[in-house]
């Protein structure tokens, strides 16, 4: 009993030691970004600073415009982003996971191959261009992200294991009521996995930049975090329009706390939902394990 | 006739896949024509099919600029390093989870290790950036108060950097599958143990490990399929494109996307982009055939 | 596998499709049609140019489409670019043919769009812009490259020398003056006291960064030598020999390499200054740095003024050179995008003789971004500065008329004569008038950017050690071809001096 409670004592040590690593980071991002301008330049970055400011959010607070923006941009990428993605995907696992629909192996091919192979940024870049999707919303939607053949595959598994071929058969007598099924059985059954492919296709969308930095040119779609990867580089360049100095002062930006400001700002969505996340991504992470 | 009412009743499912397998084509497969731009020397008047064709003067520059070795190895060996240590740390960490008694305890360790994985490379890279900066930096004011280090010039520490980063945003993701597998491990087979007077060791050296070997197999073939290609973010913004750090930073895909970006580098771009559809290719091919030899249930296909 | 087949076939065809609707049948149509057909439909020319920020332009648009159609029957659609979308985001878009008809481009990424086809020969369209010719004179021919008619210079002042710009309360509490300061690249010395200045200014204001910004004396090769296009082999002491030579060899840029080892080990510059990409003016706007380094026209106290917010003080550290590449340093080029070339010729035409458009774009909306003041320049209405205003480009230099912009408050009267004097007493580099074609060392050239774009920045910045990374750059660049470059340099401007 007592070599047990020696085993917790270190074990629970060593845990704390890693949780700290994992969250430390983020609390130093949070506490640089109310750091005082000017203690951040003459002292660094640091988890106790000399003297705390809230001048950074009181910027964005008062040119809200700019970030609220990209931020409704990012909003509405993530939304319009997992339901089309997860409304084409799921149809397709559907259909291919029917016992005996001829032509089903070459489909799963088809989608398969996608993992093996592919053609590279160049070409896509190309292509998705010359469909129109620059300095649009679509420009975050459709390249890349929509849906890909591990989720169309974990879907498939899912469906086939947990939906009952009676009544693929008695579909099939009945003609044309796959559709029905697939809204009124599928769906439902499918929630568990439906909602952690959902979850990862949400977190990717609201965690794009890419797209932004290919496809973006004009900074009024910036999203959220192409905004961020934006201003690492030009930070006038996406903040200097501002009715900050308006009294006629010459304005003072908080260069280096903003950045941090506005990063903290992006992941406080993820924060916020983070106790839900985590349920299903745990979740769902075991279906994916379990059926590789 | 007789195939046409074979195929008549799956019409509607056929209409239900068109929609995927659409994106499919336009997202996936109509790109892959594009690397014939591979062969050619790219000219925008007369697109990609009009355009010259050079042979294999694309891969001449890229093998004798030297930039072609260099890209290889670093994309290879980190992705090698990555796979390496996330397993390693990955299995410790869902051990030691799982053998925590306090539920609370559990879930707290559970929901640290995978935070890092929801957050953004974006987001990451300012993070690294308050630890690093030669200017501001947490390191360079603390510990390293007399002897900076000029961490955006000193190509040494990046390989490290990169491993740390890399392993901090991603070991969660991979000890939370792991905790899944020995939660699915028969608990009889401990107890047998136990009563046998096997220790912690013991019992992980001989029923959790040998458990988990189908999960770390997966794993690892996904790892391995994605070998040539490298977290984008993590090479381009973390190292914030210092050019001292060429050598230990660049991968293939950022060497893409940085011939892309140099005006007539296209065709040098897909050259590079083709290679790296070949390697990965190939490479989950036999890693695939491997697998299947030793244990066939686990290969991917 | 049949059916495999199928579905691969089908792929196919919707790729040639796809890739044939970027193909150029049409706009050889349009070319030939020159546009008189439609004459009632207005053409919309896609303008892009140099700006400090994008997503501002939408009034400017109006208002200089209200104008464009009045006098050309054209629409224009603004496309602003930064410094960093030039470089990351223009190739991209030139290679997936967004349709854009005019845009600047710079000297070093001129060959490598002749060759990827992106350039239409303006000597084809000498018809549309008679004005142009007019204008330049002779200086058109600096826009040839090989044999094409690249594109047309830009009508500013010439000489870059370049300068370190201070901050003027800093600089005159510490009890300077301009007159302390005689920096010469004849006495590497005189450079010491820039490095006393700085040392002062961090031990009085803790706070102060010294010296920051994304120019430095390294890396603004245009101001010491004729770099006859690209770095890779150039004429040193202001173009005043005629032997090509090794920049990156040069005493001169290690002496520069060295000085910046100085500040950036002393802690002058700041210590992220190599890695930093934000704008110098940027950067002291925010009110934190003292000096920048930048070159300068005529005008640059006023410019300086309008970007940073503050008074500053100009301390010259070169001769003023006048060089080909100044000339054609950056280019208004028309695009084998555009739809209607003849029409974006004709544009283009206007654009160099509307003082209105030329002011336009500069300075936005008159009467919102700024107004005209009793001494008859342009000047921020009340209530509006630096920090607030709308839109303010203030990149007159590489707009396509300068000299027929309203000046801005605080310049000298006359200041456009002044820019014609500025340039008159300048050094003439000994191949002026002469143009490098890189048709046949493209391969070298481009590789060596490749190796410059690794080395460049940390040395110039004295980010690493000179003395052995120098070695090392040197090493790359003859790895990559730099003799070859050198050499074929050296052939065509032997060539063309024995024309002379």
């Amino acid at each position: 009993m007592i070599e047990k409670k020696w085993y917790q004592v270190v074990f629970n040590s060593i845990l704390i030691i890693v949780a700290l690593i994992m969250i430390l980071p983020l609390v130093l991002l949070f506490i640089s970004s109310i750091t005082n301008e000017n203690t951040l330049v003459a002292n660094g970055y640091s988890f106790v600073p000399d003297k705390l400011s809230l001048g950074a959010y009181e910027y964005i607070a008062t040119n809200y415009a700019t970030i609220g923006r990209a931020y409704v941009i990012s909003i509405l990428v993530t939304v319009l982003g997992t339901t089309m993605g997860l409304f084409i995907t799921s149809m397709m696992s559907f259909a291919l996971s029917i016992k005996n629909l001829p032509g089903s192996r070459v489909i799963s091919f088809f989608v398969f191959f996608t993992l093996l192979f592919n053609g590279g940024l160049m070409p896509s870049y190309v292509l998705w261009t010359s469909l129109g999707v620059v300095n649009t919303i679509w420009a975050y939607v459709l390249p890349f992200w929509l849906t890909n053949a591990f989720s169309i595959i974990l879907v498939r598994s899912y469906f086939s294991a947990n939906i009952p071929d009676e009544l693929y058969e008695s579909a099939k007598i009945d003609g044309a009521g796959f559709f029905r099924i697939f809204l009124k059985m599928a769906i439902p059954l499918g929630k568990p996995i439906l909602v952690t492919i959902g979850l990862f296709s949400g977190l990717l969308y609201w965690n794009d930049w890419q797209n932004g930095l290919y496809f973006i040119t004009d900074s009024q779609y910036l999203s959220i975090q192409a905004m961020l990867n934006k201003m690492n580089q030009n930070l006038q360049a996406v903040l200097s329009n501002s009715s900050y100095a308006s009294s006629g002062a010459v304005m003072n930006l908080p260069q280096v706390s903003i950045r941090m400001a506005i990063a903290f700002v992006a992941i406080l969505p993820i924060l916020v939902a983070y106790p839900f996340l985590q349920k299903y991504f745990a979740s769902g992470i075991m279906q994916g394990a379990v059926k590789g | 006739m007789k195939k046409w009412l074979k195929w008549k009743p799956y019409i509607p499912l056929y209409l239900m896949m068109i929609p995927c397998a659409a994106y499919l084509l336009v997202n996936n497969y109509i790109p892959m024509f594009g690397i014939i731009a591979a062969f050619k020397k790219f000219r925008v008047t007369e697109g990609i099919l009009g355009s010259p064709w050079v042979g294999w003067k694309n891969f001449e520059y890229l093998l004798s600029s030297g930039d072609l070795a260099i890209i290889v190895r670093n994309t290879l060996l980190y992705n090698a390093t990555f796979i390496v240590v996330n397993t390693i740390i990955g299995l410790f960490l869902a051990i030691l989870i799982t053998e925590i008694k306090s539920p609370r305890m559990k879930k707290l360790y559970q929901s640290s290790i995978l935070l890092p994985f929801t957050m953004s490379m974006v987001v990451i890279s300012y993070v690294v950036f308050a630890f690093l900066s030669q200017q501001n930096g947490m390191l360079n004011h603390s510990i390293f108060k007399d002897n900076p280090v000029q961490w955006y010039s000193d190509a040494t520490w990046w390989p490290l950097i990169l491993v740390i980063v890399e392993c901090w945003k991603n070991v969660g993701y991979g000890a939370l599958i792991y905790i899944a597998g020995i939660a699915n491990i028969d608990k009889s087979l401990y107890e047998a143990g136990a009563i046998d007077g096997a220790g912690k060791w013991k019992q992980i050296r001989h029923v959790t490990l040998p458990a988990l070997v189908p999960s770390i197999i997966t794993l690892f073939l996904l790892s391995v399929s994605r070998i040539g290609y490298s977290d984008f973010g993590l090479f381009y913004l973390i190292p914030q494109n210092s050019g001292t750090l060429f050598n230990v930073t660049a991968t293939i895909d950022t060497y893409v996307y940085g011939s892309l970006m140099s005006p007539g580098g296209i065709g040098r771009s897909a050259a590079t982009g083709l290679l790296q559809a070949v390697v990965g290719f190939v490479l989950i091919l036999v890693v695939n055939g491997i697998v299947r030899k030793m244990s066939s249930k686990d290969a991917i296909f | 596998m049949l059916r495999k087949m199928l579905s691969f076939s089908i792929a196919v065809m919707l790729f040639i499709t796809v890739l044939a609707g970027c193909s150029n049948s049409e706009n050889q149509e349009s070319n030939a049609n020159g546009g008189s057909q439609q004459a009632d439909e207005p053409y919309t020319v896609n303008f892009a140019y140099h700006a400090p920020k994008e997503g501002n332009q939408k009034e400017v648009n109006e208002l200089i489409n209200e104008l464009t159609m009045k006098e050309l029957n054209m629409k224009v659609n603004l496309i602003p670019l930064t410094w960093d979308t030039y470089n990351s985001k223009l190739p991209m878009m030139l290679a997936s043919r967004e349709p854009i008809d005019i845009t600047f481009a710079f000297a070093f990424s001129m060959p490598s769009f002749i060759d990827g086809g992106y350039i239409v020969d303006a000597a084809d369209y000498e018809e549309q812009t008679k004005d142009i010719y007019e204008i330049f004179g002779e200086e058109v021919q600096a826009g040839y490259i090989g044999d094409t008619l690249a594109g047309f210079p830009t009508k500013n002042v010439r000489a870059t020398p370049s300068g370190i710009f201070v901050r003027k309360d800093i600089f005159d509490a510490l009890g300077y003056k301009v007159s302390d300061f005689n920096v010469t690249t004849d006495d590497y010395s005189s450079f010491d006291k820039l490095t006393e200045m700085f040392a002062k200014v961090k031990e009085e204001y803790p706070d102060m960064t010294p010296f920051d910004g994304f120019r430095t004396f390294g890396l603004n090769v245009f101001t010491w030598v004729d770099s006859l296009g690209n770095n890779f082999g150039v004429l040193e002491d202001y173009g005043q020999t005629t032997t090509i030579t090794n920049w990156y060899e040069s005493e001169q840029f290690k002496q520069f390499a060295m000085l910046n080892r100085t500040w950036f080990e002393e802690g002058y510059s700041s210590k992220d200054i190599a890695v930093d990409k934000e704008l110098g003016q940027a950067k002291m706007k925010a009110g934190n740095t003292f000096a920048i380094f930048a070159s300068y026209g005529a005008n640059v106290l006023a410019e300086m003024k309008s970007q940073t917010g503050y008074e500053v003080v100009q301390i010259p550290v070169s001769k003023k050179m006048k060089s080909t590449t100044a000339v054609n340093g950056a280019l208004n080029v028309v695009l084998s995008t555009s739809e209607n070339k003849a029409k974006a010729f004709e544009f283009l035409n206007w654009a160099y003789t509307s003082a209105e458009f030329n002011d336009l774009l500069n300075w936005g909306v008159p009467g919102k971004d700024w107004i005209v003041n009793e001494e008859g320049v342009a000047d921020y209405p009340e209530g509006v500065n630096a920090s607030n205003v709308n839109y303010h480009s203030d990149y007159g230099f590489i707009y396509p008329n300068q000299y027929l912009m309203t000046p801005w408050a605080g310049s000298p009267e006359g200041i456009w004569e002044k820019y014609q004097e500025f340039d008159s007493d300048a050094v003439v580099s000994k191949a002026f008038g002469f143009n490098f074609d890189p048709a046949t060392v493209a391969d070298e050239v481009s590789r060596l950017g490749t190796v410059l774009a690794k080395h460049e920045n940390p040395i110039s910045f004295g980010m690493v050690d000179p003395e052995e990374q120098l070695e090392k750059l040197n090493q790359e660049l003859y790895d990559a071809g730099l003799q070859r470059v050198m050499d074929e340099k050296q052939r065509q401007l032997d060539a063309w001096l024995a024309e002379q």
